[in-house]
């Protein structure tokens, strides 16, 4: 199945599903740098980070959202990005997210796991940010 | 004979409180079906989750982990209560509480020590009832399960059970099947029970590009079947919530139907007997004159 000019791609988060249409190529934030699909990948696993997914439609159209850690599986030219949250980026309200991002950077960490949380937090936080930067750029 | 009056303003009070039933079995239908969409929406991820998993399990052979390890001397377990915050919903609440015990006590004959952690002011006040004390409770929220509360619960659970403070946890809810047939029920969710390739799994788990390796998102991924089990069995006791009240309001209205009914009769038996006896009066009254 060479020839395939399109990859299915979902994006399910445990509330609902955020995304599912026929796309020519995605890239999803991998955890350790970014990772692009295009039809007919081999079947693949892989830990995901937070970050931007993008996505670039049959039409040449491009968009994206934000996602919070996760990871995705490829099968059968169908590739599935499971995470805990997801958002597109007209559901992001940019001053609370300023908020959030003032409110993150200020917390103190004493603790390993502590830190650790706090990059997540700073990276889900970063991740919207650039949805949304993308997004003002057009 | 029944005073008519009397008749009347206990027809108009078992009215009034069919109003409030019937408005009450409305807002549950309504409230049911938001619920039963989001428990189906919840499903593919569940599903994805388990295939996933069942492909990395395939394509591993040792797999350790502290979650699916289980503890050698259990002493503590978790119990997780998931109840509502109001009633007028039949034995709903009853039925959850009395798992939750049943469980306690089982598991007091093995020897463990259980620590509740109660969602819904109904739940927590059986339980101070019954003398049993509850760790942590959430209030107000049973109307709206929301992944992030599922998160920080299982998160802390996970936390706990990997530094050996709990050895075991359930949870306890009620299982929604249908609109018509919910039951209260009890999940072992930690240690997590072995995990097999499901099916389809074998074959392609060798097929499978992993990144980084199986094993490490192995390890990523099972504090997620954690989280989402006791995120589904919130969404099914919301569903089973609504679903309950419906049937218990039903039944309320059903039942002041019948009353409202009784009572018109008895009303109408009164105002004909005493009609007949002011006849026979008047009538009486005139046979003396003549």
């Amino acid at each position: 199945m060479a020839d395939e000019k399109t990859i299915r791609f979902t994006v399910i988060t445990p509330a609902r599903a955020v995304f599912e249409e026929d796309v020519r190529g995605l890239v999803v934030p991998a955890f350790d740098g970014e990772l692009g699909v295009l039809p007919g990948h081999a079947a693949f696993i892989g830990l995901l980070g937070s970050g931007p997914v993008r996505v670039t439609r049959p039409d040449g159209s491009h968009m994206s959202f934000a996602i919070r850690g996760g990871f995705l599986q490829v099968k059968s030219n169908a590739a599935t990005v499971l995470t805990q949250e997801a958002v597109r980026p007209e559901e992001i309200d940019s001053a609370a997210l300023d908020s959030e991002f003032g409110e993150a950077r200020a917390a103190m960490a004493r603790s390993d796991e502590e830190v650790e949380a706090k990059e997540q937090k700073l990276a889900w936080i970063a991740a919207r940010q650039k949805v949304l930067a993308a997004r003002e750029e057009r | 004979m029944a005073n008519t009056r009397e008749l009347v303003k206990r027809r108009k009070s078992v009215r009034n409180t069919r109003k409030i039933t019937k408005t009450m079995e409305m807002v549950a239908t309504a409230k049911l079906a938001k619920a039963q969409q989001a428990a189906l929406a919840a499903r593919p991820y569940a599903q994805k989750l388990q295939q996933v998993i069942g492909d990395l399990a395939a394509a591993t052979t040792d797999i350790e982990h502290p979650l699916l390890k289980e503890h050698a001397q259990p002493k503590r377990a978790v119990v997780i209560v998931l109840t509502s915050d109001r009633g007028l919903c039949g034995a709903f609440n009853a039925n959850i509480v009395r798992e939750g015990r049943n469980l306690r006590n089982e598991l007091s004959a093995r020897g463990l020590e259980s620590e509740f952690v109660v969602q819904g002011r109904k739940g927590v006040a059986a339980y101070r009832f019954l003398n049993i004390p509850v760790a942590k409770s959430y209030l107000l929220v049973s109307d709206k399960p929301s992944y992030q509360r599922a998160e920080e619960i299982g998160a802390a659970l996970i936390d706990r059970y990997g530094r050996e403070e709990i050895d075991e946890a359930y949870i306890a809810y009620s299982w929604f099947k249908s609109t018509s047939s919910q039951a209260p029920r009890v999940d072992k969710i930690l240690p997590l029970s072995s995990m097999k390739a499901d099916g389809g799994g074998e074959a392609l788990g060798a097929g499978y590009l992993f990144h980084p390796n199986p094993k490490t998102i192995l390890t990523d991924v099972l504090p997620l079947v954690v989280k989402m089990s006791i995120f589904t069995a919130m969404l099914d006791n919301t569903a089973g919530e609504h679903a309950a009240r419906r049937l218990a309001m039903k039944n309320a209205t059903d039942a002041a139907d019948d009353m409202i009914k009784g009572l018109t009769r008895q009303y109408n038996r009164a105002r004909q007997g005493k009609i007949t006896q002011e006849i026979a009066e008047i009538v009486g009254g005139a046979a003396a004159l003549a």
